[in-house]
């Protein structure tokens, strides 16, 4: 991290922000604990951007604001650390795909690119939610007595959430790179 | 649609828990953490209650305030609460219903379980409604700073923080405008399917996304010219400074546990 360029540090932190705003929008929810909302997008965004790392320390910023400003729950160190450190910042996973995604998006091959932007928001989100899925069992697997299928609970929970928010990143992302491609290069260039 | 949101949960107020250092609240909270599993009978669990409330009572944070917002919690405990009360199976069984069947181990467990969850987080939002979250982050730097030596980016991080805090509230006000903009042209942001919630999503984002890459490279150009150059013999504007009180704190935790220690069976 300590190659970063500054602005590239200025704008994971502020996409983190943006992320934390955006969740605060009106999601869909399904139930107290399944909400389905476009929150991911920024930190997609700085994926397809700048990559890995900064997309990976944008998504550990995000987690980290939530602990901030109070907007968590500790129910256990394990599930505390794994859910707002790890978790958010597996998103950044999506960032793997940026050297492609560029390419297509610069040689006008927009198609293709939104394929593989889609496919980039499906990894970002697998990794993400399979941290709160592992939480979820760890959790519930020490606190519920025997015999309680936690995997179980955890996978309807953490599946449902983790295929809405992809399909809802996907589709706003694939609307937003077709309508405004210039969001992935925008200033990119302007100091290296 | 932005003013209806509350936004970070801090409460600013005169109190001795306002008060502290937020090192100290942060070095608290995790001795806390340690010894709240120490407790395993009435008398541990009683003294951990008489704790956590006398901590809310010294932060003069109405309890209705504490509450707020926990629904989520609620849900939880509830569930842990009936999984421990008719599926543990130990103990005198001591009540009796067609099939349902609750005995005494499984009552006291689903109790004490969701007397857990309760008191931590409870004192885990005392620390986010206590402190503003510009004194964690500094909290935070400051506690992980020998971590620096591990060639940990301690800095960075922080200012990455500071950096997303400062601009929580600018970039709210302008989610707000292109919110009411869009409103005004007909487009429903909450309701609708998928799709049709996309397509009105698309209009709002694509300015706000521009508009932060502009803010990052100006405030990039600014901080440059202004000769920053990372961690290394900055100083800061905001100090912190620990006090008496708050190694007396750390010493009631410490003694806290102690307490359970010798009273838990």
């Amino acid at each position: 991290m300590r190659k970063m360029k500054l602005q590239t540090m200025i704008e994971v932190a502020i996409m983190a922000a943006l992320a934390l705003i955006l969740d605060l929008l009106p999601s869909i929810d399904l139930g107290p604990w399944i909400s389905i909302s476009f929150a991911m997008v920024p930190v997609f965004l700085v994926a397809f951007r700048w990559g890995f790392v900064p997309a990976f320390v944008s998504g550990l910023i995000w987690g980290l604001l939530q602990v901030v400003i109070g907007d968590f729950y500790f129910l256990s160190v394990i599930q505390f650390l794994m859910e707002y450190f790890l978790a958010f910042a597996l998103i950044g996973f999506a960032g793997f795909f940026m050297p492609v995604i560029q390419k297509m998006f610069k040689e006008r091959r927009i198609i293709k690119g939104i394929i593989y932007v889609i496919i980039a928001t499906f990894v970002g989100s697998v990794a993400r939610y399979f941290i709160h899925y592992i939480a979820g069992i760890v959790f519930w697997g020490s606190e519920a007595p025997e015999g309680q299928p936690a995997w179980l609970y955890s996978l309807i929970v953490n599946g449902t959430a983790a295929l809405g928010s992809f399909l809802f990143c996907a589709v706003v992302l694939s609307l937003l790179l077709s309508v405004a491609p210039r969001l992935l290069t925008a200033n990119i260039n302007a100091k290296r | 649609m932005m003013e209806k949101m509350i936004f970070g949960r801090y409460l600013p107020m005169e109190s001795f828990v306002h008060r502290m250092d937020p090192r100290a609240k942060l070095v608290v909270i995790t001795l806390f953490i340690g010894v709240i599993f120490l407790a395993n009978n009435l008398l541990t669990y009683g003294i951990l209650v008489l704790f956590t409330f006398a901590s809310i009572f010294a932060s003069k944070i109405p309890i209705k305030f504490l509450l707020n917002g926990l629904s989520f919690l609620f849900w939880i405990i509830l569930f842990t609460f009936f999984l421990h009360i008719f599926f543990t199976r130990e103990g005198d069984v001591i009540f009796t219903f067609g099939w349902i069947k609750i005995y005494e181990h499984g009552l006291q467990q689903a109790i004490f379980i969701s007397l857990r969850f309760f008191l931590l987080v409870l004192i885990t939002s005392l620390l986010t409604l206590t402190t503003s979250p510009i004194d964690i982050t500094d909290g935070m730097e400051s506690l992980l700073n020998p971590l620096k030596k591990l060639r940990f980016p301690v800095h960075e991080l922080a200012l990455m923080m500071s950096i997303a805090l400062r601009f929580i509230p600018t970039l709210m006000d302008e989610t707000d405008k292109i919110l009411k903009a869009q409103m005004a042209r007909g487009v429903n942001f909450s309701e609708g399917s998928l799709k049709k919630r996309a397509q009105s999503v698309v209009p709002l984002l694509i300015p706000l996304f521009i508009s932060a890459f502009k803010r990052a490279e100006e405030l990039a150009i600014a901080m440059e010219a202004r000769g920053y150059r990372g961690g290394e013999g900055r100083t800061k504007y905001r100090l912190l400074k620990w006090k008496g009180m708050d190694t007396l704190a750390a010493l009631l935790v410490i003694l806290l546990g102690g307490l359970l220690y010798v009273f838990r069976s």
